[in-house]
C-alpha cells in the first residue's frame, strides 16, 4: 500500500511523534541519572570493595553484558510479576534500562578510576583527607573527565537501545511510529520520521555533552 | 582513649621498623629518632627504602614490625590515629601530584575546608599567605599543568603547609625537575628550615645536605647504615658502603 513517499501523509501525527520523543528523551535522563550514580557506588566497590562485594559486582556486570536487553525487560515485565513484583510498564522499562546502563557505566567509570595515577589518592591521603572525599573531590573528577566521551556515548546508546521498550507498550517514540503505521499504513514514513527523529536527538545529545564538557573540564588539559 | 600528643617527646621516633613488600624485605630494623625543629637529609642508592621509610611515618604504607612514633603517639591501624597524624605530617612527592582539576587555590583550600572545617574565606587567606611565602601568589587561579615544574612543586610545598603540620616530609622533591628550576625549590625548602621546620628529606642535593641538616642519613639495602653530621659525613664517613656511595655521587 502506501503508494509514493507522501510526508503529508502523516503530518496530522506530529504531536504523537513530540510526545514519543518526550518519553524516550525522559526515560534516558531518568536512566542516565541513577545508572551514573549507582555506576559511582559500583566502580569504587569494584576497586576497593570487600571480595564478596567485588565478586557481586562482577557478576552483575557480566550477567547484565551478555544477555539480549528485550530478555531483560521482559524478565522484568513478564518475569517478575509472577514471583509477585507487578509494575507498571513505564516503570518496568525505566529498571530495565537502568540495570542495562549500569552495568556498562561500572566498567567505564572503574576505567575511569583506573587512570586516575595513584600519587593523587596518596597526596590526597598526605594532606589528611578522609578516604571519601579523596575519592568525591579527587580521584572521581578526573576519573570521569578522563572517560566523559565513553560515557556519553553509552548514553546515546542506550536512548537508542530504549526503541525496544516498545515491545511492552511504553508509548515511546518507536511506539509511536507502530501505531501510526497500523493506523494509516503509511509505514515507510512513519519509521522514515522515526529516525530521523532519533538521528537528530542523539546528534543534539553528543553536541550538547560535548559542549557541557569543555565547560565542565576547561583549564584542567592544558 | 584517644592518643594524645605530647609536645615533650621527639617529633618522629622510628624503632626497629621492618616492613616487607610480599617476602621482600624493604626496611630491616629501621631505627631513627628526629627532634623538633631538627633537618634530616636522607640519602641512599635507589632501591635502598628511603620512600618505603618516609612513606611509613604517614603510613601511605604500612610497616609489619617495630614502632613509629609522632610526637609521642604510637601510629597503629586505628583510623583516628592515622588522621590523627596525617594532620601533624606534610608530604612533598617527587612528582608533586599536584591535582589537575583544580585551580591552585582549590589545590591549597581544599583540605583546610574539608579537615580542619575552615571556612572558605579564611581558607583562601590562608593559601594566598602561603602562596606569597613560596612567591607565586599571581599564579592562584591558574591551573596545575599551566604552570612550570619548579612553580608546581613550590605549590605542593604551600599546599602541604596550608596544613600547618609540625613535621615536612620531602621526597626527593628535585628529582623530576629540570636543573634551572631546582634552585627555586631548594631556595624555598632552605627558608622553611630557617623556620625551624621539622624536615626529613630525601635529597641526593648533597649542597643542600651541607648547608641545611642537622644530620645525613646513608641508607642502604633497607637498612641505616650511617647517620652522622654532614660536615662529618662528607669529610670522613666510617662505612664502606657510605664512601662508595659518596664517591659515585660526586663523580657526577
Ligand atoms: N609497592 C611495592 N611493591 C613491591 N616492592 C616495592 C614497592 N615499593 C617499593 N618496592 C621495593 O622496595 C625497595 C625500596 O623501595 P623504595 O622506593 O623505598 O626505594 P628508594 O630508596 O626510595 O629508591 P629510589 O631512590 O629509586 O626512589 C625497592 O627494591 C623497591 O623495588
Ligand atoms: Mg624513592
Amino acid at each position: 500500500m502506501g503508494g509514493d513517499f507522501d510526508l503529508s501523509a502523516i503530518a496530522g501525527y506530529l504531536g504523537m511523534f513530540l510526545q514519543g520523543a518526550g518519553v524516550t528523551l525522559g526515560l534516558t535522563a531518568i536512566a542516565a541519572t541513577f545508572g551514573l550514580l549507582i555506576s559511582i557506588g559500583g566502580a569504587a566497590t569494584a576497586r576497593w570493595g570487600m571480595r564478596w562485594a567485588r565478586a557481586l559486582v562482577t557478576a552483575y556486570v557480566e550477567l547484565i553484558r551478555n544477555t539480549p536487553f528485550l530478555v531483560q525487560l521482559f524478565f522484568i515485565f513478564f518475569g517478575l510479576p509472577s514471583l509477585g513484583l507487578k509494575m507498571t510498564a513505564m516503570t518496568a522499562a525505566i529498571i530495565a534500562m537502568t540495570i542495562n546502563l549500569t552495568a556498562y557505566t561500572i566498567e567505564i567509570m572503574r576505567a575511569g578510576i583506573e587512570s586516575v595515577p595513584p600519587g593523587q589518592r596518596e597526596a590526597g591521603l598526605a594532606l589528611g583527607l578522609h578516604p571519601i572525599w579523596v575519592f568525591l573531590s579527587v580521584i572521581l573528577p578526573q576519573a570521569i573527565a578522563n572517560v566523559y566521551p565513553a560515557l556519553v556515548s553509552q548514553i546515546v546508546i542506550t536512548m537508542l537501545e530504549s526503541a525496544v521498550v516498545s515491545q511492552i507498550a511504553v508509548m515511546d517514540l518507536t511506539h509511536v511510529a507502530d501505531l501510526i503505521q497500523s493506523r494509516n499504513y503509511r509505514t515507510f514514513e512513519a519509521y522514515f520520521v522515526v529516525a530521523v527523529i532519533y538521528l537528530a536527538m542523539a546528534i543534539c545529545l553528543r553536541r550538547l555533552a560535548a559542549k557541557a564538557g569543555t565547560r565542565l573540564f576547561a583549564g584542567r588539559a592544558r | 582513649m584517644d592518643p594524645q600528643i605530647n609536645k615533650s617527646a621527639p617529633m618522629i621516633e622510628l624503632r626497629n621498623v621492618s616492613k616487607w613488600y610480599d617476602s621482600f624485605q624493604a626496611l630491616k630494623d629501621v631505627s631513627l629518632t628526629v627532634n623538633k625543629g631538627e633537618r634530616v637529609v636522607i640519602c641512599g642508592p635507589s632501591g635502598s627504602g628511603k620512600s618505603t621509610a618516609i612513606r611509613c611515618i604517614n603510613r601511605l604504607e604500612q610497616h609489619q614490625s617495630g614502632e613509629i612514633l609522632v610526637e609521642g603517639v604510637e601510629l597503629t591501624a586505628d583510623f583516628k590515629n592515622i588522621e590523627l597524624i596525617r594532620r601533624e605530617v606534610g608530604m612533598v612527592f617527587q612528582q608533586f601530584n599536584l591535582f589537575p582539576h583544580l585551580t591552585i587555590l582549590q589545590n591549597l583550600t581544599l583540605a583546610p575546608r574539608r579537615v580542619r572545617k575552615m571556612p572558605r574565606a579564611q581558607a583562601e587567606e590562608l593559601a594566598m599567605r602561603y602562596l606569597t611565602r613560596v612567591r607565586i601568589a599571581e599564579q592562584a587561579h591558574k591551573y596545575p599543568a599551566q604552570l612550570s615544574g619548579g612553580q608546581q612543586q613550590r605549590v605542593a610545598i604551600a599546599r602541604a603547609l596550608c596544613m600547618e603540620p609540625q613535621v615536612m616530609l620531602f621526597d626527593e622533591p628535585t628529582s623530576a625537575l629540570d636543573p634551572e628550576m631546582i634552585k627555586e625549590v631548594l631556595d624555598v625548602m632552605v627558608e622553611l628550615a630557617e623556620e625551624h621546620m621539622t624536615m626529613i628529606c630525601v635529597t641526593h642535593e648533597m649542597g643542600f645536605a651541607r648547608t641545611v641538616a642537622d644530620r645525613v642519613v646513608f641508607m642502604d639495602h633497607g637498612q641505616v647504615v650511617e647517620v652522622a653530621p654532614p660536615a662529618e659525613f662528607f669529610a670522613s664517613p666510617k662505612n664502606e658502603r657510605t664512601r662508595l656511595f659518596l664517591g659515585q655521587l660526586l663523580k657526577h
